[in-house]
């Protein structure tokens, strides 16, 4: 069975995983998410699509220990699998291919080496 | 640890289910943690907007069927299987409404009547007293005011300040003092009156206000008098005026004439210290006091406020403040000084502490009014849903011979009344504010620019919501729990007209009465409040009420100096007393029943000050001579003002008493030649020259007031009334003087052009407003009541349709049957009607002391109240029993 693709907002929330390596769950990965791309993402956005990724198998959930900063609430970990990596590389080889001979876009801080 | 809105956890447990839902709400409490240490309602705002996105519902479908994570806990999925069921059951109810559309359009239109008025009112509650103050930790904020000996609280002198300024600070960190100060705001048109607060210096770093733009004032802008013209402006000023123009700071804004430079805006949520509900508009330095308010800063008109240092109580703050009310007044030997210091702390004072109590009670009896409506609107759902419930046993018993139990119909039922409480409370809702925007509209007479700023908020829907789902549960529930309690297999078997109905049909009647004797209550009272309408308007007050112009004119609020006021006040008496068709024109410094005063001291030779005090306190007025003949106020002793006693050359000291206040000093003497010293001054001798008919000074039901009238020369404070009689129109004679005023002055401020009407007004609101109000609660019960008659009637004819084609083939007369129907019908609303006026002679007892010139057992009012129900329930009994004549007694018999 040829790898299913994430969709758009998927490929974001799977990178995010990736990004967060072991420390990725609803709050951290909807910061992640902020802090990138600069723009607001509602929490239940986040959590719908983490759930979705791990009926698709891009991710695997545990939970962890309860926190007092969290209200006595248990965390949701979410880890990135080995099909959630090779998913979003695809993608990219994919766009890569589509980008080639095209300008690429200016970096926001201009200082990329 | 800050914690989320518990109205909001308890939406996202009901949302979400408990596989999934710790660690989402985890993950919002962590989000909430982080925002809330930089702005508490921002937090608040966004956990909100998390919990309603409707992502959450996504969520909610995208989890089921989701294996639990490792590490689950076993039971942490459980909560579904209710959800699960509560929604089939949601869904089911929709269904069964939209069956019947009919009963559930009447239903919720029912149910809207009875909430919108609660919600009215309570939005009106909520602008007017919910408001906060806009000032952090309110409860480290005291208010001072000197207090008298019966409670009362009053404004004082900037000479108490200072002492509390200099001596308290062990208790205080800073303390600012604060008067109310109206002025005409011009910004190159018209101008109005608006009202401001003229403050110390350290006024809003006290309260912990800071500017939303621009600067706080500045110490040396409150150091010497009359130097530093700058304002604040508020927030509702700069978005209204001046379009919220960014650079709106560095301007200016004409205050009384004088431009003074704008240095700050002040903070949405900070509407200054008047109240909430009316609105501070411009902050000026209290050192401005000689250009605003030349004649008041000795008057005292200040209240204090200060901020509690750390662990300081109140009640420490009031014993450094009572040794320092003994200072002051040991100070004052001379004039007996009793200043008391009255602390209260701000998050206790929701307009005034002198009127909260009174403010309170009526919101009380309001509340109680439209709840009495509320009830009987519940009450006709509970029994058109009874009636329901009987025509659905079929229904029930199949259900319940299929297994399903007892809680899960209950739950059904209840599920049903929800939908419709959520459907009706959502009509209720837009009722309510329309209604709500409506009464604001109404604008109040007083001269005070009333600000209240009503519309939707997530409180007024809490209450909303909440109303409606006590509701539901009063009209719901004794239904649902009547409808298990069929016998299952007599109803399969369909024996219908068991027992049972009768019950059933009792039970209708016996509410029927319970909404007829609460209509007939509300009723009595409308009635009650009206009569005593009635009685406030044939009331005689003492003077002339019949048309006249009144115009307001301010010339204090621009600049003059106090001979070209004179001079202008002279022109516009002279010229608006011969302006076409005006009989008689007079000037005054006060209307009667204006709902304010001035009053002055005097000694009087021979008389004793009342006791605690040292002189004798006088209410009066500056009037011109023409005012007596005006008003329409007698000559009883000696003689009226003339033009000598204007002309500042040749008046000595003169002036007029009011029956009651030659009364008071000499008694069974003649007042006239007597002498009085204002402020006990040999200097300032008033002469009186002669006494006239008392007039209502205050209220229409005061006994007579001691007033003095002197001439207009002797006491005018910058604003007058003028009064026209006239042959034309008083409102076009108002306008024509108020174009007369603008135009030997362009920059005097006129501010109410109207006539007597407009000015009684004033003192008829209130009882207009109540008896509008409640008539209009009355009526509206009246109508549900009758709506609740009607559905019974109805179904009563449907119920006997058999046992009517019987008698009427056994030879009865159509006429007799429907009489029959009607007087069944009738005998509930007597019922209901006698113990409605055994309630409203308890009531009419507890009104009795609110109302003016009414006898709590009015006659009257206790006869209209139950005619006026027998008439229109005896038309909602008879329209649908008119259905019982036109059964064909063949088909009847057929049927079943």
């Amino acid at each position: 069975m040829p790898p299913q693709r994430p969709g758009d907002f998927e490929q974001q929330v799977l990178l995010a995983v990736w990004r967060l390596e072991g420390a990725a769950y609803g709050a951290s990965v909807r910061d992640e998410l902020e802090e990138r791309t600069g723009a607001g993402v509602a929490q239940g956005a986040v959590y719908t699509t983490l759930i979705r990724l791990e009926k698709k198998g891009f991710v695997q959930s545990r939970l962890s220990d309860p926190t007092p900063v969290r209200g006595g609430k248990a965390k949701r970990l979410f880890r990135i699998t080995a099909e959630g990596r090779a998913g979003v590389q695809e993608v990219r080889r994919a766009m890569d291919r589509l980008w080639e001979g095209l300008p690429a876009p200016e970096s926001p801080t201009g200082d990329s080496v | 640890m800050p914690r989320p809105p518990r109205a909001a956890r308890w939406l996202l447990r009901l949302l979400l289910p408990g596989s999934i839902h710790d660690a989402f709400a985890g993950d919002l409490h962590e989000r909430f943690v982080r925002d809330h240490h930089r702005d508490p309602r921002r937090a608040r705002r966004n956990y909100w907007r998390d919990v309603l996105s409707p992502t959450v519902l996504h969520l909610r479908r995208e989890v089921k069927g989701m294996p639990l994570p490792p590490g689950t806990p076993p039971g942490a999925g459980r909560g579904d299987g209710t959800m699960t069921a509560l929604l089939a059951d949601l869904k089911f109810a929709v269904r069964m409404l939209l069956k019947a559309p009919a009963f559930t359009a009447v239903a919720v239109l029912s149910l809207a009547l009875g909430i919108g008025p609660n919600t009215a009112i309570f939005s009106l509650v909520d602008a007017a007293l919910l408001q906060d103050w806009g000032v952090p930790e309110p409860e480290g904020i005291v208010d001072m005011y000197s207090l008298t000996d019966d409670g009362r609280y009053f404004y004082t002198y900037y000479r108490v300040y200072e002492l509390i300024d200099e001596g308290a600070g062990d208790v205080f960190t800073g303390v600012a003092a604060s008067a109310q100060q109206p002025a005409n705001v011009d910004l190159g048109g018209e101008g109005e009156l608006l009202m401001g607060e003229l403050v110390t210096g350290n006024y809003f770093g006290v309260l912990g206000v800071q500017p939303a733009r621009g600067r706080d004032f500045l110490p040396e802008e409150d150091a010497t008098p009359g130097t530093h013209p700058v304002v604040i402006l508020s927030d509702r000023f700069w978005r209204t005026r001046l379009g919220s123009d960014p650079g709106a700071v560095g301007s200016d804004v004409r205050l009384n004439g004088r431009p003074y430079s704008v240095v700050g805006i002040a903070p949405p949520e900070f509407k200054g210290r008047i109240a909430p509900g009316i609105g501070t508009d411009f902050w000026v330095p209290v050192r401005m006091y000689p250009h605003l308010a030349p004649n008041q800063m000795s008057n005292g008109n200040l209240f204090f406020m200060g901020r509690l240092r750390d662990g300081v109580t109140t009640e420490q703050a009031r014993a450094v403040l009572d040794a320092i009310a003994t200072r002051y007044n040991e100070e004052r030997p001379d004039v007996r000084s009793t200043l008391t210091i009255g602390a209260v702390n701000l998050d206790e004072v929701r307009l005034s502490p002198n009127f909260d109590d009174t403010i309170q009670a009526m919101t009380i009896l309001l509340f109680a009014a439209v709840g009495l409506v509320l009830l009987v609107a519940c009450v006709n759902l509970a029994s058109f849903l009874l009636a329901r419930a009987t025509d659905r046993r079929k229904e029930m018993a199949v259900r319940i011979s299929m297994g399903a139990g007892r809680g899960a119909i209950v739950r059904q039922l209840l599920v049903e009344s929800l939908v419709l409480a959520t459907l009706g409370g959502a009509a209720g809702l837009l009722l309510g504010l329309a209604a709500s925007r409506l009464l604001v509209g109404i604008d109040p007479p007083v001269d005070i620019p009333l600000n209240l700023e009503v519309g939707f908020n997530l409180r007024i829907l809490l209450f909303t919501m909440g109303v409606a789902g006590v509701a539901a549960l009063i009209f719901g529930l004794t239904p649902a729990l009547e409808a298990t309690r069929a016998p299952v297999a007599a109803t399969l078997r369909d024996e219908s007209g068991s027992a049972g109905g009768r019950t059933k049909g009792r039970a209708r009647g016996f509410m029927v009465a319970a909404q007829m004797a609460l209509s007939t209550v509300l009723l009595f009272g409308a009635a009650l409040f009206l009569r005593s309408l009635q009685a406030a308007m044939s009331l005689d007050v003492g003077f002339d009420t019949g048309p006249a112009a009144v115009v307001s004119v301010e010339p204090w609020a621009s600049e003059m100096t106090d001979e070209e006021r004179e001079v202008f006040v002279a022109d516009l008496i002279r010229e608006a007393g011969d302006l076409p068709g005006v009989t008689s024109l007079a000037a005054t410094s006060r209307m009667p029943l204006d709902l304010g005063t001035t009053n002055t001291n005097f000694d009087i030779p021979g008389v004793e000050p009342p006791p605690n005090a040292d002189r004798h306190v006088l209410e009066f007025a500056a009037v011109s001579p023409s005012y007596f003949a005006t008003m329409g106020i007698d000559l009883v002793e000696g003689r009226l003002l003339d033009a000598s006693d204007e002309d500042p050359e040749t008046a000595a000291g003169v002036g007029l008493l009011s029956r009651a206040a030659a009364q008071r000093f000499w008694p069974g003497e003649s007042a006239v030649g007597r002498v009085m010293f204002r402020g006990g001054d040999p200097e300032r001798a008033v002469t009186v020259v002669g006494v006239v008919d008392d007039a209502a000074i205050w209220s229409l039901t005061e006994s007579p007031r001691p007033y003095l009238y002197l001439p207009l020369s002797q006491g005018g404070f910058g604003r007058y009334e003028l009064v026209a009689r006239t042959s034309r129109s008083p409102g076009q004679v108002a306008a024509e003087i108020r174009d007369l005023a603008k135009e030997l002055r362009p920059d005097v401020l006129v501010s109410q052009t109207g006539t007597m009407n407009d000015h009684l007004a004033y003192i008829y609101f209130l009882p207009r407003m109540a008896a509008t109000t409640i008539s209009l609660v009355g009526v509206l019960a009246l109508i549900l009541a009758c709506v609740g008659l009607y559905g019974m009637v109805s179904y009563t004819v449907a119920r006997r349709t058999r046992e009517v084609g019987i008698r009427m083939a056994l030879g009865a007369d159509r006429g007799a049957v429907v009489g029959m129907v009607v007087r069944g019908g009738l005998l509930v609303v007597a019922l209901g009607g006698l113990v409605g006026v055994g309630a409203a002679f308890g009531l009419g007892q507890l009104l009795e002391r609110f109302l003016i010139g009414v006898d709590g057992l009015d006659p009257l009012a206790l006869f209209a109240a139950p005619v006026a129900l027998f008439a229109l329930s005896a038309l909602a009994a008879w329209l649908p029993a008119r259905r019982v004549s036109r059964i064909d007694p063949v088909e009847a018999l057929r049927s079943e």
